[in-house]
């Protein structure tokens, strides 16, 4: 291999690291500021110049937040994400079976129509569909939630799910055809799984989407026992006073597990992908 | 343009094959049999996600459009119609040009920036670098955070004396003593945005990683081969390949960054004044705080249309593309 | 293929219809969410210190010997969130039996009929006792010369928290803190070190606490919101001097005032960066732990010749309107409103007299201050429409720290407030 290649690539390899670090900063900098307030004593939380490792490390906010509430907050929403990416799933999936084929007639306006449901700013939103929760018998319950969680993810999930869906070459449906598959039989069992990447994605992304609500959590339930956890995170920040220590310490709780999963889901995530790939 | 257009049709061609010792006219027959069982089928897939979506939403629209033409208080809550005198009030505000022009460069900084950002960390993290996995995990982290959350730790990073921003960049000479971002009108907008793309852009990186994945590797080596440098294969090669990713994020950030309102909120409530005032969160202030319903109402209907327009006309884009097919 | 596919559409969406038509047509106006009427719940905003839950975990306890065959069910709500939750909730025509409110929101309750008058109930109680209470904390419940609810907590905006070892690096006499507003001028001129430390940290921001705090300059000085009639009186000679007594003192602060609540004046004073700030009692706390250095706290500076007046605020106990068990629900506020219970479920100074003044005593440093600061104390406007006569007022905060014109700025939001005062009578 000649020497300028070698060079070239050296070169390169160094600008990714710059670039990687320069992501890094940006996106952690935040992080680690939140990380290192939550184990800092109050009387550190602020200080001029501020001070960007504790001189004092004290893990006591997080010892004060990890109580048997913030563990039923957490269980709560892992319940209600869970549950509305199911829901979600099942119901774009659905919904993509008929967008995915030309012969459906109206297909564009109905892709239009979902996407201008997303359009409604939620403070119009919420009052009405309380009256309809109310009506329905589904507020106070996870089920309700997870219900009104659709409004704002079942339209994005459809969108996205299409173009996943979408990119799959029509070779491989017309042959799963020629195997003897019905057209539902050739969606589900040969498209759908080798878009398995875009449905991992989607699946985070609706997961997420409904893990960082609170507007609705707090409208749709009132017993403390069935609340998520950012409505939780909340009551630290009070009328006069902010608990910050332990604010900074449950907000990183909050992200831990989350971060696992997505690790989790990466590997499958890439390894679906990949898949994908070879087979495009 | 997908290599292959999809085609209904395609399924005719392939069961107008002729069963052995069936006649060409039985086969007519099966086949529209077949047609009215597919489309039936098509048509019980799309019904129950649409009337969910339809229940969720129509109803609170038309509860929106109805109240925008009408008037009420927290104390006189019964509404009297009002014909248009909310939207004539609205529309001859300085505050609605004010709210008008915060959410354009609100939105498009924003989506501006996720995207180039969203893109470039997309092609970073798909490049094999050491730490390539962790960063990766970490960079969804603003993402999940929710926005109240965020919008209390950029409001601690931001503080003049206190938080980490001055901190650094005064100490590399970026910038002179301590400007108050948020406090101040020039700079509340600005700030705030850097704080949504910041919180926002991981997503975008995550469908980028995704779909600039999915591009066939060997269409890359035909073009490199061809010639092409590294530019050109991105361009005429990488780019067009995640065209349909890119529109839906495109269209999908826009709307949710339009309609985002957790971190303004927490961040700056809309002021100094109103320099940090957009849609969401006029409408809330208008909703909850005024407990104008026909107010709100109206300036829902108006972002609502607002919305609308930008989409049709994108789609309208997209369509010539063929992006809708 | 595609002739089935209209009508089913359009099939579709009238099942769409239909089912939110059935959802949501009719007026559901059931009662209270407690539905059977063997349950009163109760809702509070959720108050940092951790014992106020075992406070009423007692009370209800006692309250469900007493009355058996009822339970008692507590909810709390992140502050910020609380007044959406429970907007929400009954305009929705549900709620809690028993819920509090801030005081400024009472009045708006009230004249919404989303709460009940609880004068005849409070003339039969032997618990509950006008003469008890701070009598600023019962004038927060009259509203049109009922009385809408029995309060809870009470306190007043403000004390001066100030840092005397800045004082002494400064070389004023910690002893002697500023009383009229030509010393308070003199000393912020003193104590400002930019960027070191600044004379005053003044809280600027798009909240109530930006109305309420300045609210106590303009009483001070004679002034007010509303005149007598309730009409809007906040471009009036008294007012213009108390902005422009504030924008004097922005020289003296910390950038960005426009941008700084509550919390981060206090930040800046815990830190040492502002010599003096106007905050509640209840920053007490904070200070015992984040502050290290020798803070006091003094009556506020007043005009020159005259004395300083604070403005007040606490929360109140309501009724919903809508309540099954008013009676219950009264006798639940009565339980709440004996001494020794009223101070367990409170962070705030309790708004009985006795368990106040005890409170007090018992809590806080020099607890004197804070009794003559209470005793000055004038309530905000008891006005149905006082969260949007203080938003005006806000901006007119901000616009003052924008530099604007104090007077001017005053006369538009004067007639800004009129506006909404007569489009809402």
């Amino acid at each position: 291999m000649s020497a300028t290649i070698a060079r070239r690539r050296a070169t390169r390899q160094a600008g990714v690291y710059v670039a990687a670090a320069a992501l890094a900063v940006f996106v952690l900098g935040p992080i680690f500021w939140l990380v290192t307030t939550s184990l800092k004593p109050r009387s550190e939380v602020f200080a001029s110049p501020p001070k960007f490792l504790p001189t004092e490390l004290t893990f006591a906010n997080y010892a004060d937040v990890l109580t048997p509430d913030t563990l039923q907050f957490f269980a709560n929403s892992v319940i209600v994400c869970l549950g509305t990416t199911v829901m979600c799933l099942a119901f774009s999936l659905l919904a993509c079976f008929t967008l995915t084929r030309t012969g459906t007639r109206g297909r564009k306006p109905i892709l239009v129509g979902v996407l201008v449901s997303q359009l409604l700013p939620q403070a119009v939103l919420l009052v009405p569909l309380y009256r309809a929760a109310d009506t329905l018998g589904l507020l106070n319950s996870r089920f309700g939630l997870m219900v009104a969680f659709m409004t704002f993810t079942l339209p994005v999930a459809i969108w996205l799910l299409r173009g996943f869906l979408m990119a799959i070459p029509l070779e491989l449906e017309e042959a799963a055809r020629l195997d003897g598959l019905s057209e539902f039989g050739a969606y589900w069992r040969v498209i759908v799984p080798l878009a398995k990447p875009g449905v991992a994605a989607v699946g985070i992304y609706v997961f997420f989407m409904a893990w960082q609500d609170f507007m609705y959590s707090l409208v749709f339930l009132t017993d403390a026992s069935k609340r998520t956890l950012p409505l939780g995170v909340l009551a630290l920040i009070g009328s006069h006073t902010i608990e910050w220590g332990q604010l900074m310490a449950v907000s990183a709780l909050l992200l831990v597990p989350i971060l696992l999963v997505f690790t989790f889901a990466q590997r499958y995530f890439i390894a679906g992908l990949t898949a994908g790939a070879v087979k495009g | 343009m997908p290599p292959t257009v999809r085609n209904a049709d395609v399924s005719i061609s392939v069961a107008e094959r002729l069963a052995p010792g069936e006649a060409p006219d039985q086969a007519v027959a099966r086949e529209k049999r077949r047609h009215h069982r597919q489309t039936a089928l098509r048509v019980l897939c799309i019904v129950p996600p649409i009337a969910l979506l339809g229940a969720l939403v129509v109803y609170p629209l038309a509860n929106a459009v109805y109240l925008s033409f009408t008037k009420s208080s927290f104390i006189n809550p019964d509404p009297d119609w009002a014909g248009l005198a909310n939207y004539q009030a609205i529309l001859t505000s300085d505050t609605f040009l004010t709210v008008l022009k915060n959410s354009l460069i609100w939105t498009v900084a924003v989506v501006a920036a996720q995207f180039v950002l969203g893109l470039a960390s997309a092609i970073l993290l798909s490049q094999k670098f050491k730490g390539r996995l962790v960063l990766r995990s970490m960079v969804i982290l603003p993402w999940i955070m929710p926005g109240v959350i965020a919008g209390v730790l950029w409001k601690l990073l931001y503080d003049p004396y206190l938080g980490p921003v001055n901190a650094v960049a005064g100490g590399l000479g970026l910038v002179d003593g301590n400007p108050a971002w948020l406090g101040q009108a020039s700079t509340a907008l600005a700030a705030v945005i850097i704080a949504a793309i910041w919180k926002g852009f991981p997503l975008s990186t995550i469908m980028y990683m995704a779909s600039y994945q999915g591009v066939p590797n060997e269409l890359r080596e035909a073009a490199r081969s061809d010639g092409a440098n590294a530019w050109q294969v991105f361009l005429h090669v990488t780019l067009p390949a995640m065209a349909p990713t890119i529109r839906t994020t495109v269209l999908l950030t826009t709307v949710w960054t339009f309609n985002y309102f957790d971190l303004v909120y927490v961040m700056t409530a809309g002021g100094p004044g109103t320099s940090t005032e957009i849609f969401p969160t006029y409408i809330y202030r208008e909703a909850f705080q005024n407990v104008r319903y026909g107010v709100a109402g109206a300036y829902g209907v108006i972002s609502v249309v607002l919305l609308s327009i930008f989409t049709v006309v994108y789609l309208r884009q997209l369509n010539k593309s063929g992006g809708l097919d | 293929m595609t002739r089935f596919k209209r009508p089913a559409l359009i099939g579709a969406a009238a099942l769409a219809c239909v089912s939110v038509m059935t959802g949501c047509g009719g007026d559901s106006g059931s009662g209270s969410s407690s539905g059977g009427s063997k349950v009163i719940t109760i809702w509070d905003q959720e108050q940092s210190a951790k014992d106020i839950a075992q406070g009423y975990a007692t009370v209800v306890k006692q309250f469900e010997k007493e009355h058996p065959g009822y339970t008692v069910k507590v909810e709390t709500f992140p502050f910020a969130q609380y007044r959406d939750k429970m907007l929400v909730a009954m305009k929705g025509g549900t709620g809690p039996d028993v819920m509090t409110l801030d005081e400024v929101w009472t009045p708006e309750f009230a004249a919404a009929g989303l709460i009940q008058p609880l004068d005849d109930q409070i003339k039969g109680s032997d618990v509950i006792k006008q003469d008890d209470f701070f009598k600023g904390a019962w004038e927060s419940n009259q509203y049109q010369d009922k009385t809408w609810g029995v309060p809870l907590n009470f306190d007043v905006w403000e004390e001066m928290y100030y840092n005397a070892d800045l004082f002494k690096a400064a070389g004023l006499d910690p002893d002697k803190p500023p009383t009229t507003w030509s010393e308070w001028n003199d000393a912020a001129k003193k104590l400002n070190n930019p960027p070191n430390s600044f004379g005053m940290g003044l809280i600027g921001c798009k909240d109530e606490s930006s109305s309420v705090m300045t609210d106590s300059l303009i009483f001070s000085n004679g002034g007010e919101i509303l005149d007598a009639n309730g009409d809007a009186a906040f471009d009036s000679p008294e007012n213009v001097e108390a902005y422009e007594q504030y924008q004097g003192l922005l020289d003296y602060s910390p950038n960005g005032s426009a941008g700084a609540c509550e919390q981060d004046v206090v930040n800046q004073f815990t830190a040492g960066k502002a010599a003096m700030i106007l905050d509640g009692s209840w920053q007490q706390d904070t200070m015992k732990t984040a502050a290290k250095f020798d803070w006091r706290i003094a009556l506020p500076p007043a005009p020159d010749g005259k004395d300083f007046v604070g403005a007040l605020g606490g929360w109140n106990l309501a009724v919903n309107a809508k309540s099954d068990n008013s009676d219950l629900a009264f006798q639940l506020i009565e339980e709440l409103s004996k001494p020794d219970n009223q101070a367990a479920v409170n962070s705030l100074i309790p708004a009985l007299q006795s368990a106040g003044e005890k409170f007090v005593n018992d809590n806080r440093k020099q607890p004197e201050v804070i009794l003559d600061a209470l005793a000055s104390g004038r309530p905000r406007p008891a006005s149905p429409v006082y969260p949007q006569l203080s938003q005006i007022q806000q901006s007119a905060v901000q616009d003052i720290i924008g530099g604007a014109d104090v007077k001017s700025t005053l006369k538009d939001a004067s007639d800004q407030m009129q506006e909404v005062i007569d489009s809402n009578s």
